[in-house]
């Protein structure tokens, strides 16, 4: 019906179909990865030096490296950090939020989403032991997120390129 | 930090009801801003206190203190727990709530319900009439002990006579606990105290006057609020090299402060040589500048 330039172009849909879910995944493992570089360097800063805390993200966001997902974890610490800065009434938790809405990651899920509200809330008040161990807590919670993650990329997004591939070989044949 | 960059700093840390009425306050009249939870929000001037409208929670009251810190409060614990807090400027945010003890002494303070900003003033002239005192026969400067009730001008009048010795090419250096002397910023004094001056911040005096020794070797180290036996001791030890100390102490009059011992223990081995004692009513009003005997050299009579 379609002929090869048809059946061609369904296998070339399918496997993009398949390349953008993959990337999702690793889009959300890098993220999940981000958060935890840029954790663990805040407990750093926090145990060691106690900036101020547009400082603490800024210095956090410097940690983190590059790649879709990590950019956004990159800009949300950027931008909750201008926030605070800008608007110092501000609370830490509606910082983040309003950075949350500006750059946005569907890929995020809702777990990791509410640890890291979890960890926002508790950055903005208490002791500079008590912020360290926000941190720590927060590392735990998101650790079994970043290795299924991990595991999802690797493995899920192997078999998504096939899986596309597969549906649109198939797809592409029955239409020609 | 000019009256400009204060007015915009209080405003966007403060609530709107205290930002309006700063933004219409001229430079040098407001003296303090207090804040209560559950209370309004008031600016002492010089004409009198002004009192802003709308109650204040103790959320607000809280946040505010973050946001004035630069929401770095966590990092000053040591400073909350003497009770105040120097924020960037060089203004004093005294600091009240529920107090955290152990055994006798002070641990944290949480849920912050008053606030008390005292406003910092650059006072070119307030030591005018100390430093024809500071200055010996040979050009020296002599080691020297300003002592007054709080409020009353002590650290501007050192900061004062710093900008002025160090504008006459003696190299100053400065121990900034508080950060109050030349309100660091970013490594920046926000506070003129001279272009021949170095300034250590946030350190303590003790240790702080013997880096300064070791390392800068000054011709006049300056420090604020002498209030342990373990300054007296530095100050002792820099004295003993050969260096001048100016310094300022807590003290309604003479006796009161010689009561405390430290001032005692100063006199006794003549550190300093020149004790200016300040008006208890009238801002920066010297009312006797005094010998290293304590012998009275000029007086006035206070108002």
């Amino acid at each position: 019906m379609l002929g090869a330039a048809g059946a061609l172009l369904c296998l070339a849909c399918g496997m993009a179909a398949g390349s953008w879910m993959r990337e999702r995944r690793l889009a959300r493992w890098r993220m999940l990865s981000a958060w935890m570089e840029a954790i663990s360097g805040m407990r750093v800063l926090l145990e060691q030096e106690r900036p101020s805390l547009p400082e603490l993200l800024q210095s956090a966001a410097e940690c983190i490296s590059s790649g879709t997902g990590a950019q956004q974890a990159a800009q949300r610490l950027k931008h909750t950090a201008c926030c605070i800065a800008s608007q110092p009434l501000l609370s830490v938790t509606d910082a983040y939020a309003s950075a949350c809405c500006k750059i946005t990651a569907t890929w995020e899920k809702q777990e990791e989403r509410a640890a890291m509200e979890r960890l926002f809330r508790q950055l903005g008040s208490g002791t500079a032991a008590m912020r360290e161990q926000a941190a720590a807590a927060c590392l735990r919670r998101l650790k079994p997120l970043e290795e299924h993650a991990r595991m999802e990329a690797e493995k899920g997004g192997k078999l998504c390129m096939q899986l596309g591939m597969l549906l649109g070989l198939m797809a592409g044949i029955a239409l020609w | 930090m000019n009256w400009q960059e204060t007015i915009s700093f209080f405003g966007n840390c403060m609530p709107k009801s205290i930002g309006r009425a700063l933004a219409s306050q001229q430079e040098g009249t407001v003296r303090e801003i207090r804040m209560r939870a559950g209370g309004r929000g008031s600016l002492l001037t010089h004409k009198g206190e002004l009192v802003c409208t709308g109650l204040m929670s103790q959320g607000q009251i809280a946040q505010t203190a973050e946001a004035l810190c630069d929401h770095a409060l966590y990092a000053r614990a040591e400073e909350q727990r003497q009770g105040f807090v120097t924020l960037r400027g060089g203004h004093r945010m005294g600091l009240c709530g529920r107090v955290i003890t152990q055994g006798q002494s002070v641990r944290a303070l949480r849920e912050i319900s008053s606030i008390c900003v005292r406003v910092a003033g650059q006072w070119h002239g307030a030591a005018d009439e100390l430093l024809p005192h500071m200055i010996d026969e040979d050009g020296r400067v002599r080691s020297t002990l300003v002592i007054g009730m709080p409020g009353m001008g002590k650290t501007t009048m050192l900061r004062d006579a710093c900008r002025r010795l160090s504008e006459a090419g003696i190299h100053m250096c400065v121990v900034d606990e508080r950060s109050e002397i030349a309100a660091m910023c970013a490594g920046v004094a926000q506070l003129e105290v001279g272009p021949n001056t170095d300034v250590l911040d946030g350190c303590c005096k003790e240790a702080g006057m013997r880096w300064m020794l070791r390392a800068m070797s000054p011709d006049v180290l300056v420090t604020d609020e002498l209030g342990s036996t373990l300054d007296v001791q530095a100050v002792q030890e820099a004295a003993r090299s050969g260096v001048a100390v100016m310094a300022t102490l807590h003290g309604r009059d003479m006796e009161t402060a010689l009561s405390r011992g430290m001032l005692y223990q100063l006199v006794r081995d003549r550190i300093f040589e020149r004790y200016a004692l300040l008006d208890t009513r009238q801002v920066g009003r010297i009312v006797s500048i005094c010998d290293e005997q304590l012998r009275p050299l000029a007086s006035k009579e206070a108002v």
